[in-house]
Formats: structure tokens, sequence, C-alpha cells
């Protein structure tokens, strides 16, 4: 019991970012449903906005709607002169015609107290440079930033599959860590020549490969609800194709030699090198200013930590990459012990 | 609070019958927009289901081993 103590904490954590990763709602957001490319701003215009997980109407009292800069950095605010309510998620706001040559873009800020300030960057666009701009017609108050209850953060294109920062990024930690667990036990290998060495190595390339190609599915069905691909080109994906079919060779390797000591040295040495390779491919080349990557954290993308300035989703992420990297070495522990049992096997 | 249950039962159900794939492109604009938020979580649920049968299936082959192996280990005695 005391030597399982792990495998408890594993269920446990494991059981925590399930319940937590799809319970916890998404915080208050909205879509424009309406034209969002105006002829003018010359003209009066209205913006249909389509809220999500919002309370429009249960908070009718403390509801304000303002357009911003695009970027909402500079406070030049332009309040509609009529807000037509309609649900807790649907809201029609009627602008003034604007007349200041400023940009082309205009970022739209919805506020209430329950649901706090939401924001949406570039929503209107116009062609029209000649009349655009905002003039300063309303100083919005803003008493609570963030919604009243925890939330994970609202993104564009991402929305409810932020979720899967918990399911598909860690499958990657639990193969790097069961990857860093066989590039330690071939160095051990190589200094003994112990084949108990050799078998825990070998397992462990065998469990990381199960979690790659999970990870590899994975991203290809995220990929395909976001970018709008099963494989994009990009440097982290094709880094990682190249590290799995380098892996796949390594059992083709294995399997052709005959010898077993023979076979785990070579092996070992070839080990070390698609370590290595990996390290290069997924982990320092994406990263690089100079490639281009979807991938955040990558090619000068910011990571996800730049995006949940509350916070919500590290405790969640944290407790999923433990509990997934302890899975997978649950799962290459049963197997360890299984070719241990076989050996002793047929010894006897 | 909202209750969120009946949300994913009926995203369940939507997936189980693997109709919001497919009919996204048939639908009009605004019904996507007005999806695309819970149509992306199916992609959790979608991608949940694949971890769970990778790991099912993982679990299958040990099981298997470990029967050749009892078979094996109870051959020779009897």
């Amino acid at each position: 019991m005391k030597r399982n103590w792990w495998k408890f904490l594993c269920i446990l954590l494991l059981a925590f970012t399930f319940f937590a990763g799809i319970i916890t709602p998404l915080a208050p957001g909205f879509l424009i449903t309406s034209n969002t490319i105006l002829p003018t701003y010359s003209a009066p215009f209205t913006v249909k906005i389509l809220g999500y997980n919002t309370r429009f109407k249960e908070n009718e009292k403390s509801f304000s709607a303002w357009l911003t800069n695009w970027d909402d950095k500079q406070a030049v605010n332009t309040c509609p002169d009529n807000v037509m309510i309609i649900d807790d998620n649907h809201a029609e706001l009627t602008f003034p015609p604007t007349s200041r040559l400023d940009s082309m873009f205009f970022g739209i800020s919805v506020y209430n107290d329950a649901d706090g300030k939401m924001y949406t960057h570039s929503a209107i666009f116009t062609s029209d440079t000649m009349h655009g701009g905002l003039v300063q017609s309303c100083k919005p108050v803003v008493k609570n930033a963030k919604a009243d209850h925890f939330s994970f953060p609202f993104r564009d294109i991402l929305y409810e599959s932020m979720r899967n920062l918990f399911f598909h990024v860690p499958m990657w930690f639990a193969m790097i860590a069961l990857l860093t667990w066989a590039i330690w036990n071939n160095f051990k290998y190589l200094r003994g020549f112990d084949l108990k060495y050799d078998a825990r190595a070998n397992q462990a390339v065998n469990t990381a490969l199960l979690f790659g190609m999970l990870g590899l599915i994975t991203g290809s069905l995220w990929a395909r609800a976001t970018w709008g691909a099963w494989w994009v080109d990009d440097v982290k994906l094709n880094g990682t194709a190249i590290t799995m079919l380098a892996y796949l060779a390594y059992f083709v390797l294995r399997n052709s030699l005959d010898d077993e000591q023979k076979r785990a040295r070579v092996t070992a040495i070839y080990s070390i090198f698609a370590y290595v390779m990996m390290i290069v491919l997924i982990g320092i080349l994406p990263r690089l200013q100079s490639s281009d990557s979807l991938h955040p954290g990558n090619g000068g993308n910011p990571a996800f930590s730049n995006y949940d300035l509350d916070n919500s989703l590290r405790p969640i992420f944290y407790s999923a990459v433990l509990g997934w990297i302890l899975l997978s070495f649950w799962i290459y522990s049963l197997r360890l012990r299984i070719t241990a049992l076989q050996e002793k096997n047929t010894e006897a | 609070m909202k209750n969120y249950l009946p949300r994913f039962t009926l995203i369940t159900l939507l997936m189980l019958s693997s109709v919001m794939m497919n009919a996204q492109s048939s639908l009009d604009e605004k019904i996507f927009t007005q999806l695309r938020g819970h149509a992306s979580f199916n992609v959790v649920f979608i991608i949940i289901a694949v971890i769970f049968t990778g790991l099912i299936v993982t679990l299958i082959r040990i099981d298997r081993k470990v029967a050749r192996l009892e078979k094996e280990m109870k051959g020779p005695k009897s």
C-alpha cells in the first residue's frame, strides 16, 4: 500500500483534472453577429451582440457598452445612443456617426457588474478612413473587471476547446518524461552493461510512443477545430512527426538484432541520438523567432501563461501534467513487470 | 450560476450522432456563430474519447500479455 501512494496521487490528480477541466465555465464573452465591415462611419450604425455565458438581461441596470480604439489602450470611448437588451445573450447597440480621422479598426467593450468587462479587439472595420475615428462621448465605469465566478478565459478561436490544454498538452509532457527516463537508463546501461537497464529504457520508449501517438491524434483533432486543417505546416508538427518516425525506427533497429548485448548497446546509443534530436526538433527549433509556428510559446507567439492573467488555468494544468506523467509511468511499470516475469519464466 | 448539465447532455448526444462535425458547413452563419462556442466543446469530448480509447487499447494489450504469461507459467507445472 505504501509503495503505491503515487498511483493514488495519479488517480486523484486526474480526477481533479477531469472534473475541474470540464465543469469550470468559460468566462463571459461575446461575438458580433451583425456586419463588422461598415461602408462608412458617417452614418449611425447598429452592432448586434451575441453573448456567451453572459447575463445581460439579469444585470440590465449595470449594462454598458462602448467603442474603443482597436487595442483598448487609449481611453477614447464612444457610447451608443441606444442600447436594446433582448435577452441574457442578445443585445443591439446603435452608435452615433463619428467624424474624426483616427483608425480603421475599433474594438467593442461590453460591461455589466456580474459578467465583468468583456472586450473584442478589432471588432468593427471600415475602409472609410476619411470619416473614421472616435469622439470621446462617455466615461464608462468598470466596477468589476472580471466575472463574479471562477472561469477560464474566453479566447477567440479557442473558446471551449481551451480545455484541451489539460489533455493534449500533458501527453507531450508524459512522452518527454518517459523518454528522459529512457535516456537516463541508457546511460546507466552503457556504464555497466546490465540488461536490467536496457529493459527499462525499452519499455519507457515503448510507452512514450503511445503518448506521442495520442498527442499527435488529439493535436490533429484540435487543429481541425481551431486552425481549420488536420495538419498544418508548422515547425512543431513536422518536428514531432520526425521524432516519432525516429523512435519507430528505434523499434525496427531493435528487432533486427538478435544478440541481446549487441542489441542493447546499439539501441542505447541510437536512443541517445534520437533524444537529442527530439529536444532540438520540438524544444528548440520551434521557439526560434525565425520559425513560424502556430503553437503558443513558439516562433515568437506568447505562451498560455500570457493569456490567463487570472491564473485560472494554471493549477488545473499543473495537476493535469503531473497526473498524466504518473499515469504514463504506471503503464510503463506494468509493462516492465511483465517483461521481468517473462524473463524469469524463460530462465526457469 | 447556471445549470450546465443540460448543455453537456445535449452536446454529448450531438457528438454521438456525429451531426455537428458535418453540419457546420450547411448551417447559416448566424446559427453557426451561436453554435461556435458549444461546437468547440465537442473537440474536447472527442479528444478525451481518443485518449480513453488509447488507454483502453493499452490495457487490453497488457491484459493479453499477462494472460499469456499465466498460461506459460501454468503449462509446465501441470
